[in-house]
């Protein structure tokens, strides 16, 4: 009769650690907070910097920061107006075309004062 | 320790706010301007590169890189195309599921939940990471190696969430798209579409965690797509709808952007405009030398010691290779524990080596038998880098 009671008690036993493992196993379920930020990206991103340029800052920066303007390779003439007309055409950039040649000359200059890189 | 040639300068943003030094990384990016702006002032982040600060692209620096294989979250890359919330109360949260289905679904985070848990651990690549390397140069954000990541993503399966919709019988492709929006009327939101069969194929997933944390907000919180193999242009953040399509997506992000040259090196003559074009999808092998940086000076050993991360592309890491001197000699490297197929595999080995300079490279094959090539490949968009990299250094 006590073996029986001893192998009653063992089974509990085990069936006691899966149940438990089989908890521990469940995935735990995600308590989500509410999440706020501040970005630090507007001092810094108003304004090309310089007292020319008021033609790319009223053309370019209502979409992006100059920095991502300044870090590009320098690129031609050509290319640069491809650029504009990209984000004119494609991205809807309210840059009226008779800009276009001002923008692009103060982008070639902006890269020839940095002398190439 | 490692001189960092790099480290040029601690540049303090203005005497007004010494909290807010900034330090200049130089990139070396070939022709420049190659130096950028450090800093820890992002919301969950740690010190990172910023290429852009709106909408915001920040790099990892690549000593990330030789610590945990996890990347930390706080250093997990950032790249938006378009403006986004910057609150998101996770209760109010819903992702719409519609479309070519049975069954239009709006799922709460709680109801996500009671499907099946997936985990997997990924490395998440921007197609244009090393953009800023290509050579000729090319426009774009212009990254270094550091728009990657590697890291356990918690969630669902794609498929049991469309399974729960009801996929209708015609269905070819899933849209997906997230909270960001564009910052003039009449651009193209962002959203990108994977095949039905890719999309049902239990791997990938909508993540609302990494390494075991709720999505950092600038890491797409608090769902994002997770694609395993593919670059990250398919990891929708913050994603709010999955639409299936009966008839292949046509948008703008599919159909005009993230479009390379149709062949696996994703190569054409530098130079070349017109081209057969295919959009980007799996990623090719990789492989990084972090146990030094590039340009650094290190003591003279005649046996260095090489180490790094390297992964498979879309599928795992077979073997890395490391050399000490440009290629000509190489010696296979030990590969650290295997976390999965999907995500970064540690190497390291001892190459050989001579006073002065020595230029060390890491060649990876994955276990479908690609091997990164000693040749660049070039593309006018600069995606999908895969050369063996270069890393040079002066042993005294």
């Amino acid at each position: 009769m006590r073996i029986w009671w001893q192998a009653a008690a063992f089974l509990g036993l085990i069936a006691g650690v899966m149940a438990l493992s089989v908890v521990v196993r469940r995935p735990t379920v995600m308590a989500f907070s509410p999440v706020r930020v501040e970005l630090p990206d507007g001092a810094m991103s108003t304004s090309f910097g310089g007292s020319d340029s008021g033609i790319v800052d009223g053309n370019c920066l209502a979409c992006h920061s100059a920095d991502f303007v300044r870090g590009q390779p320098v690129l031609t003439a050509a290319e640069w107006t491809a650029e504009v007309a990209k984000m004119r055409k494609v991205y809807k950039a309210p840059i009226a075309e008779a800009d276009d040649a001002a923008i692009v000359a103060w982008l070639v200059a902006m890269q020839e004062r940095r002398g190439g890189g | 320790m490692i001189d960092r040639r790099h480290f040029l300068a601690l540049a303090a943003a203005g005497a007004a706010a010494p909290a807010l030094a900034q330090r200049v990384v130089d990139l070396g990016l070939p022709g420049g301007p190659s130096d950028r702006t450090l800093t820890s002032a992002w919301p969950g982040k740690g010190e990172m590169i910023v290429q852009r600060l709106r909408p915001p692209l920040l790099e990892a620096p690549m000593s990330v890189f030789d610590g945990a294989l996890l990347t930390p979250n706080d250093r997990h890359y950032v790249r938006w195309h378009w403006p986004f919330p910057t609150e998101v109360d996770p209760s109010t949260f819903r992702l719409r599921v519609g479309g070519h289905v049975k069954t239009p679904l709006a799922l709460s985070l709680a109801d996500l939940q009671r499907l099946p848990r997936y985990e997997i651990v990924a490395v998440n690549q921007c197609a244009g990471n090393s953009r800023g390397l290509f050579q000729p140069r090319v426009a774009g954000a212009q990254w270094a190696h550091g728009a990657m990541a590697n890291a356990r993503w918690s969630g669902v399966r794609l498929r049991d969430v469309l399974d729960l919709a009801g996929v209708r019988a015609g269905a070819v492709q899933v849209r997906a798209s997230g909270m960001d929006e564009p910052s003039v009327a009449g651009a193209p939101d962002f959203a990108k579409s994977l095949g039905i069969d890719h999309a049902r194929d239990g791997e990938v997933m909508l993540a609302f965690a990494m390494n075991g944390e709720a999505l950092p907000l600038l890491n797409g919180f608090p769902l994002r797509l997770v694609v395993p193999g593919w670059y990250a242009t398919y990891w929708v953040k913050m994603l709010d709808s999955l639409e299936v399509l009966a008839t292949p997506d046509t948008g703008y992000w599919m159909a005009k952007a993230y479009m390379m040259p149709a062949n696996r090196a994703a190569h054409v003559a530098p130079g070349t405009k017109d081209f057969a074009k295919v959009p980007i999808s799996r990623m090719v092998p990789r492989s990084f030398i972090t146990s030094v940086a590039d340009g650094a000076v290190v003591d003279w050993r005649a046996q260095l010691p090489v180490g790094g991360i390297a992964f498979g592309g879309d599928t795992g890491v077979a073997r890395v290779d490391v050399s000490g001197d440009g290629g000509r000699s190489w010696v296979a490297a030990r590969l650290g524990a295997d976390g999965g197929r999907h995500g970064f595999r540690r190497f390291d080995g001892v190459v050989p080596a001579a006073r002065g300079l020595a230029v060390l490279m890491a060649q990876c094959t994955n276990t479908a038998g690609e091997v990164q090539s000693m040749q660049f490949n070039w593309n006018p968009s600069g995606y999908q880098r895969g050369v063996v990299e270069v890393t040079r250094v002066r042993l005294v």
